[in-house]
């Protein structure tokens, strides 16, 4: 529904926390009762700074864990420590963002600086939205997401570059590691598309199709209700 | 390169997402076709090469906040493709008071009150609008079947999940596009799904219904089961179902994260499209039903994966965790997370400290504070009267705050002429106003905090029907029959007055 442009991105470097939890629903990611908050909020406006708080917490990622109930920032939370909490690129466990809930999830990573994630496997529906938004999703086997969470582990503040044009990853002390990535997505990620920006150029042909279709399954077309 | 070019020339190779290799995806077509491969071909403007087109959508659902959607494009001075494919519906943000009609601002988003100004410009351009005043309003995927707008053989898409449920007519339907571009393109474009199929084999026992096969299903082939899959559900288990009882299942596919799901056509399903509002009539009628009955799969046609299920001795289903595979038998116990395999152990640790179950006790007994009969997956009339064999005669236990929401008007209408509703009402359900409402909360219907429902809707993820909120996703009758006993109760043996 949102007309979010997503920028090009042809190579990324940035800090890289480590977030190996497996597992990770798209629901913790944003949780849906964050929209009710909003919604709760609709009927009893908070004024001034709460309404300001509260505003920023929804546009967090992950805010059951990034704050405590008095919605003071929970220390323990890794994207809360310096210097994970400028991480751009997230190294996440196997299955991240499982769950079939359409919560704005990528939007909500990328409203928290991450744009990127490196895992494993993701979930299906996550996935689609990270398409959608422009969050780029980057597969590796598991044990090279590990060892790259070591290193990061071991030196915070040493940057991960991210090369989407030589479909690399790499560090000062890690050698390129070669990912797979269809080439539509990476034009797709390179370019900052959108799905209209894919689907315009085909508009003729979606004309002429339709002019077959409509011939061949009428029915579809002369809708027989009454127009509201 | 043509498809078939493709298909020789690079199996295997890292198609799909760009993740998932998509082995022999199309290798065995030429023997025969699946339902949902002939839909995607028939429609499919443009091949792009690995598993991409872009595709011609047939309908575009918009949920409550559609029409502004559609307001912010033409505002910018775009032109809607094809907007007499386009319909929404006021179901998300609605209240489901009885007094939403009188006091509008109870409603926190319709379509019929945002902008009352477009009312005339979205009907003159051919969109229909359900708002709540409309005699046929209610959940969109209630209402999609139930007025025709949703026929076999189409593609269908719209934003919500759930969109899947379409998929009981015969059609391919998905969720998860943006408004923006399905309406001014008329088109998606997106990567084709493997093929996966789901033959329920045995018997049903009494009281077992579609919702404990899809939960049964997820259960034992996993929450992931349909990554990157399209899903038909077959066999004659199935075949015996109404269209109604396909729509659940169709509903919970999206929860074993297939791309859609669906059902093939047949005289159940030509019988239940046929008069509906927008369904075609005469000679288009005979044309359509000639060509929805070339649909279904042929029998030659290969599937990525073929998995049997056998019903026999399935009982009642009930979730105990928070996520739909967390789902055991009704006099199963609580699993330990060491029963679970390794890498998911985790999980279920973190599910039930969530859940604040403990291993080893039985499911049933769970005292409960809330019960919830409504949503997409099951508030259809089938689903009420199932509900009301179990409530009729009984009372709500006391503390049980317990509602019943029909999925749309239509469906509210034919309940009160057979006198559901005063069998609801005189247990003492809440008899309220079609909408999603307390499945996902957006409306403000909420699980009162940190309390434990009985919910028929399809998601137990935390904090879906409210904050800390703990949800037991059951069948429409098990969830009636929690209500009367006031906790997790086998509704077969409320039935045969086991339980007082």
């Amino acid at each position: 529904m949102n007309s979010l442009k997503p920028d090009g991105l042809v190579q990324l470097t940035g800090i890289a926390a480590p977030f190996l939890r497996h597992d990770v629903l798209i629901d913790y990611i944003a949780p849906p009762q964050a929209g009710l908050h909003e919604h709760g909020a609709a009927q009893m406006p908070p004024t001034g700074e709460a309404a300001n708080a509260s505003g920023q917490r929804l546009q967090q990622a992950f805010p059951l864990d990034r704050y405590l109930a008095d919605g003071s920032e929970n220390p323990e939370f890794i994207l809360n420590q310096t210097p994970w909490r400028n991480a751009s690129i997230l190294l996440a466990g196997r299955n991240f963002g499982i769950g079939g809930t359409q919560t704005p999830a990528a939007a909500r990573l990328l409203g928290s600086g991450i744009r990127a994630v490196i895992a494993p496997s993701f979930g299906p529906v996550f996935l689609d939205d990270c398409i959608q938004a422009g969050l780029l999703p980057v597969i590796l086997g598991q044990g090279q997401v590990e060892a790259i969470a070591a290193a990061a582990m071991a030196a915070p503040r040493r940057e991960l570059t991210i090369d989407l044009q030589r479909q690399t990853i790499s560090r000062p002390d890690i050698g390129p590691i070669a990912f797979q990535m269809n080439p539509r997505l990476r034009e797709r990620f390179i370019g900052g598309l959108s799905d209209i920006e894919e689907t315009i150029p085909f508009q003729r042909e979606a004309e002429a199709f339709q002019r077959g279709h409509e011939l061949r399954q009428p029915w579809i077309y002369r809708s027989t209700g009454d127009p509201r | 390169m043509k498809r078939r070019d493709f298909i020789k020339t690079t199996v295997g190779a890292g198609v799909g997402c760009g993740f998932i290799p998509m082995q022999s995806l199309f290798a065995q077509q030429a023997a025969g076709m699946t339902m949902y491969d002939k839909i995607w071909e028939a429609h499919e403007i443009s091949y792009l090469g690995g598993v991409t087109s872009v595709l011609h959508v047939d309908r575009m659902m918009l949920p409550d906040i559609g029409p502004a959607a559609i307001k912010r494009l033409l505002d910018a001075g775009e032109t809607i493709r094809n907007p007499e494919l386009v319909w929404a519906v006021a179901d998300h943000q609605v209240s489901t008071s009885p007094e939403r009609y009188t006091n509008r601002s109870l409603n926190l988003g319709s379509v019929a009150d945002d902008f009352p100004e477009m009312k005339e410009q979205l009907a003159s351009m051919g969109i229909q609008v359900f708002g709540i005043d409309d005699p046929e309003q209610g959940i969109q995927h209630v209402v999609g079947p139930e007025t025709g707008l949703t026929l076999p053989g189409m593609l269908m898409v719209a934003g919500d999940s759930h969109t899947c449920t379409h998929g009981a007519v015969g059609c391919v339907s998905w969720g998860g596009e943006t408004a923006q571009n399905v309406l001014l393109t008329g088109t998606v474009i997106r990567e084709r799904a493997r093929n996966l199929r789901v033959n329920y084999t045995g018997t049903l026992g009494p009281w077992v219904r579609g919702k404990d096969m899809i939960l049964h299903t997820i259960g034992t082939l996993g929450a992931d089961a349909g990554n990157r899959c399209a899903v038909e559900y077959a066999g004659p288990l199935v075949r015996s179902l109404s269209v109604e009882g396909r729509m659940t299942i169709c509903n919970l596919s999206i929860e074993m994260g297939a791309a859609t799901g669906m059902v093939a056509p047949d005289d159940t399903t030509y019988e239940y499209v046929a008069s509906r509002e927008f369904a075609p009539r005469g000679e288009l009628w005979d044309q359509a039903l000639a060509y929805w009955r070339s649909l279904p799969t042929d029998d030659a046609a290969a599937f990525y994966r073929d998995e049997t299920i056998d019903m026999t001795d399935v009982e009642p289903q009930v979730t105990w965790g928070i996520s739909p595979e967390h789902v055991i038998g009704i006099s199963e116990r609580i699993p330990a997370p060491d029963d679970a395999p390794f890498e998911k152990r985790d999980a279920w640790r973190r599910a039930l400290e969530y859940t604040k179950l403990t291993p080893g006790d039985t499911i049933a007994d769970t005292p409960i504070d809330e019960v919830f009969i409504g949503s997409c997956a099951e508030s259809r009339i089938s689903d009420l009267r199932a509900a009301a064999e179990v409530v009729r005669g009984r009372r709500v236990a006391p503390n049980v705050l317990a509602w019943v929401i029909a999925g749309s008007q239509p469906v509210k209408r034919q309940a009160e002429a057979e006198g559901l509703d005063r069998i609801f009402r005189d247990a003492g359900f809440d008899w309220r106003e079609p909408g999603c409402s307390k499945c996902y909360g957006s409306n403000g219907d909420l699980v009162a905090q940190g309390k434990r429902s009985v919910s028929n809707s399809n998601r137990n993820y935390v904090g879906r029907q409210g904050i800390d909120a703990i949800t037991h996703l059951v069948s429409t009758p098990m969830a009636a029959a929690a209500a009367i006993a006031g906790r997790i109760v086998d509704v077969r043996r409320l039935m045969a007055g086991e339980i007082v």
